[in-house]
């Protein structure tokens, strides 16, 4: 009876300890204010978009599209072009266009490699990407994806594109303006754009993105049903436009050509991958 | 002798849980903090192109009032963070980026962990604070890199690229 108690005591014990382990290993070590959730149920709406957003990468299979991006302010203007697989085995194709000069750099991905390749000097860097994303961006669904940390400063939790399509993330996966959206924006209805119901909202930047853009207030249309962001204008006092972007063709889930996600280098093109990234490619 | 067996249970678990389940537990946990051109604890070093240079702003919210930064479009260069967490198994750490300098515009900066791809940030549209970009499961040292992408990767060179503290946080240590 001694030893059965005994064991029960230890087992209660180690039980404990794991319970404890699991509840606290989800939490950040950070103190976390809910910015996202924080808010009174009127304000539902914007919690939805940003929510749609900052996840938007689930809420389609595929993608296709192009977009425009001016800024002013860094002297540039350029056409993306687009196609994106965020299926059960990621990839994508996108190449970014100088509008000034049409000079255009390639990405390609299988979700295991990146390819770039700039075709006007025929040179290619290929990078190996880190898969250890899943667990996080698993538990991140569940989480506050923005608070504030033991001494106020903001932190913003961001997921990982599977397909890895960077040139095309200011669209496809617009986490970074779904981080402008807060208590204070403003939803200003839906409209039609590219036969697509966008929700269309409205805020002030904060000072330090204020100050980058050299803007002041922003506008979005944002696809209602995924969360790609289909238009985006930030404008300065005097109404001017700071920075604009635009999709100028889109089509969701009807199909993609997959082999343009292969990270094959071309031919004849250079080599200009770092040599410390060479390492993990020949693994 | 039930009795008996019943509290030394009952202790058993009690000082089970004040070893395990009061604060101390939390020492389990890690955080490893490292700034640009850090004075203790890390070994960071510039890439081959030497463009990240150093500044220094005490009017900014850059940690220590200092930062890198690359604004030449002639190189795609890499800055290296180097944290050495001492433990030689396996874990999963979380990877955050400080910024907060209006200097920093790269609208696809890359990270790498440990040479492997991390993640692109728009340095541009990010907003102040900590940016967390996904977890690496690794050990021992931990090499973060951030490039440039300046002139033959993008297709205009038109912003800059900058690097203040990285951390690297796990949960289970």
């Amino acid at each position: 009876m001694k030893k059965k108690l005994l064991m029960a005591g230890i087992t209660l014990s180690l039980l404990s300890i794991a319970t404890y382990n699991a509840v606290f290993a989800d939490i950040p070590d950070n103190t976390v204010t809910n910015a996202t959730n924080a808010t009174n149920a009127t304000q539902v709406p914007y919690q939805t978009i940003q929510d749609k957003m900052l996840n938007a990468v689930d809420n389609f299979k595929n993608i296709k599209g192009s977009f425009r991006l001016v800024d002013p302010v860094a002297n540039t203007d350029k056409t993306v072009e687009f196609e994106v697989d965020e299926g059960i085995e990621p990839g994508s194709f996108s190449k970014v266009i100088n509008n000034k000069n049409q000079h255009s750099i390639e990405q390609h991905s299988d979700g295991d490699k990146i390819l770039y390749l700039n075709k006007n000097l025929k040179e290619y860097q290929l990078e190996k990407v880190n898969k250890d994303f899943k667990d996080y961006d698993k538990a991140l669904k569940d989480r506050p994806r923005h608070y504030k940390n033991s001494d106020g400063t903001n932190v913003n939790e961001y997921r990982t594109d599977p397909a890895r399509a960077e040139f095309a993330k200011d669209v496809i996966f617009p986490q970074e303006v779904a981080f402008w959206i807060n208590s204070q924006t403003q939803i200003l209805g839906h409209e039609k754009l590219l036969n697509r119901d966008v929700t269309v909202i409205k805020g002030k930047l904060d000072d330090f993105v204020s100050a980058k853009l050299q803007g002041k207030d922003y506008k979005m249309w944002i696809d209602t049903e995924t969360g790609i962001l289909l238009k985006l204008v930030v404008t300065n006092l005097s109404q001017e436009e700071k920075y604009k972007l635009k999709v100028l063709s889109l089509n969701i889930n009807e199909g993609v050509d997959r082999s343009e996600f292969s990270t094959k280098a071309p031919t004849g093109f250079t080599d200009r991958t770092p040599k410390f990234l060479k390492e993990k490619i020949k693994k | 002798m039930f009795k008996y067996s019943a509290i030394t249970a009952v202790l058993t678990l009690l000082v089970a849980v004040t070893l395990f389940g009061g604060s101390g537990y939390k020492a389990s946990a890690a955080t490893f903090n490292c700034d640009n051109d850090a004075t203790s604890g890390c070994s960071n070093y510039l890439g081959g192109e030497q463009q990240f240079y150093y500044r220094t702003d005490m009017a900014t919210y850059d940690m220590n009032h200092d930062y890198r930064l690359s604004n030449n479009y002639q190189y795609n260069d890499f800055y290296h963070w180097v944290i050495p967490t001492n433990n030689y198994t396996t874990h999963t750490y979380t990877v955050k980026a400080y910024l907060w300098n209006t200097q920093f515009t790269n609208p696809r900066a890359n990270y790498y962990v440990d040479d492997y791809y991390q993640y692109t940030l728009n340095q541009k549209l990010a907003t102040a604070g900590w940016n967390s970009l996904g977890t690496k499961n690794d050990y021992g040292t931990i090499d973060i890199s951030i490039n440039s992408n300046d002139q033959q990767w993008d297709v205009d060179g038109s912003s800059a690229t900058g690097a203040d503290m990285v951390q690297l946080y796990t949960s289970a240590y």
